[in-house]
């Protein structure tokens, strides 16, 4: 009888139905041609990138969820399936070739990329979106997390709806927008630049070229540009509700009553357009 | 100082001019203030072209949209789907009516702003344009109007697909620029000589169709 009791225990474990599925741990290397493409669509949980100088994408990923590859000469995509009732987040950790081009999307997850040098689409629903790197053209977004983009070097756009994007040391064209939270663009080398919040502060530091266009406006929320001493602009300033300030001497060329009221800089050459309806416009020297 | 390069600086901005050409004009830059101003102006415009230029994509993804819906039945009935839609709800009209917002947008600030120059200098009489039936917040409104039901219909549409948080930022965040168009419009009522307000209402009513656009093709890669 007790061995009868154990053997029917044993039989009950064998066929309940599971009621958690094996974390797949998937770990799968696939040779590449020369401009690669990497595309890598995710639903729930973190996808991180990083390179190195082999002709071959490394494709890790712990989770519920069945990975799916697909490889078509250069082109390789790899791609979350979740299973119902089998949990949801799957993380993947990729290392590609140092110039692939990369799209990556993902829902509810962080986006991490660093070091490529190809072009870059990556944008995530509900998660920080974090990339250094990236050329020719670099396109982040994220809808309630923010966006860090550092390195990159090309035609540049960068978007959040519900937070904070930061723009380092970049070169190129540049668009980077939110609808709440500020937008800093620190050491950015740009020659047209559009940078846009409406609850959020916007702040500029970097070169002013002579034959730029600098487009800052905000809602709520101060815009802080510093001015290099070498600068040669027209600054077109507008507040409706806040001050201007500035840390050292300017001249104001045009001031009319419920217009822009503009500075100039040198012989004027940049144009340069701030904005704010309750905020303050705050204008810096740098020392170089 | 060499001829000035005018007519060359549009294809110097694409990238179209040869190597030859492009060291040509750059060298003239180096020099030539009026040329560097020029140059930045024509930069301006391209960054203020940029939105128009994206609209053929836009009409692209919502039609993509609406055929994932029509994919999916169990998701959204097809006739639930068809009895929701509006019937006037197509994406050229979305389309059309984004690049109409921008027109009389420009349009009725230039009309405002140069009825009063006309009142001055013997043109037609400022009383020409009545202000209380032609305003720019009046013209902007209709098309605008139409493409935010539309897109706040497609996020109800999305919504069982989409985490309930989500859906709830993005209309919060929709909200905080109607918000500030309403401070806006506000303030343009009080003061409707303050003419860079029109500027500004027309930028906030161009944000509101960007945050839309940018959420619809995120939303729309990502799921």
């Amino acid at each position: 009888m007790r061995y009868l009791t154990i053997a029917i225990g044993c039989a009950l474990i064998i066929l309940s139905p599971a009621t958690a599925r094996p974390q797949a741990a998937v770990d799968t290397l696939l040779s590449v041609g020369a401009n690669a493409t990497v595309e890598v669509d995710n639903m729930v949980g973190d996808i991180t990138i990083s390179t190195w100088d082999r002709s071959a994408v490394r494709v890790q990923a712990t989770g519920p969820a069945d990975v799916h590859f697909d490889r078509e000469e250069s082109e390789v995509s790899v791609e979350a399936e979740m299973v119902p009732g089998h949990g949801r987040e799957t993380d993947f950790t990729l290392t590609i070739p140092k110039d692939a081009d990369i799209h990556v999307h993902t829902v509810e997850g962080r986006i991490s990329i660093e070091g490529t040098t190809g072009r870059i689409d990556a944008h995530s629903v509900k998660g920080l979106v974090r990339v250094n790197g990236g050329r020719n053209a670099v396109e982040v977004g994220s809808v309630e997390g923010g966006v860090e983009l550092s390195g990159a070097r090309g035609r540049i756009e960068a978007h959040s709806v519900n937070e904070f994007v930061a723009l380092t040391d970049v070169i190129g064209d540049i668009e980077a927008t939110t609808v709440n939270g500020p937008v800093t663009l620190e050491r950015c080398d740009t020659r047209s630049l559009e940078a846009s919040s409406v609850n959020g502060a916007i702040v500029f530091q970097g070169p002013i070229h002579s034959d730029g266009w600098y487009s800052m406006e905000t809602h709520n929320g101060t815009i802080e540009l510093t001015i290099p001493q070498d600068a040669s602009a027209t600054i077109s300033a507008f507040t409706y509700n806040g001050d201007f300030e500035a840390d050292f001497p300017v001249t104001v060329t045009e001031a009319e009553p419920g217009k822009t009221t503009t500075f100039r800089f040198g012989s004027g050459d940049a144009r340069i357009e701030l904005e704010t309806f309750n905020g303050s416009i705050v204008l810096k020297r740098s020392n170089q | 100082m060499s001829e000035h390069p005018t007519e060359r600086l549009s294809a110097y901005i694409d990238g179209e001019l040869t190597a030859d050409e492009r060291t040509s004009v750059e060298q003239h830059l180096e020099t030539c203030a009026d040329c560097q101003g020029v140059l930045a102006d024509l930069r301006g415009i391209v960054v203020r072209a940029r939105s128009l230029e994206d609209r053929p994509p836009e009409s692209d993804l919502w039609t993509g949209i609406e055929a994932r819906l029509d994919e999916r039945p169990e998701v959204v009935p097809l006739e639930t789907h068809r009895a929701r839609r509006r019937p006037s709800f197509t994406m050229p009209q979305m389309a059309a009516a984004a690049v109409a917002l921008i027109v009389l947008s420009v349009s009725a600030t230039w009309w405002a702003r140069s009825g009063a120059e006309r009142g001055t200098d013997g043109g037609p009489p400022v009383a020409a344009v009545p202000p209380d039936t032609a305003t720019p917040t009046q013209l902007a409104s209709l098309d605008y109007d139409t493409a935010v039901a539309d897109f706040e219909e497609l996020l109800t549409m999305y919504s069982d697909r989409l985490d309930p948080q989500t859906v709830a930022t993005v209309e919060a965040n929709l909200m905080v620029i109607d918000e500030a168009i309403d401070e806006i419009v506000e303030a343009l009522e009080a003061d409707p000589e303050r003419s860079q307000l029109y500027d500004s209402l027309t930028s906030a009513r161009q944000r509101k169709l960007d945050v839309m656009r940018q959420t619809t093709s995120i939303i729309r890669t990502s799921i």
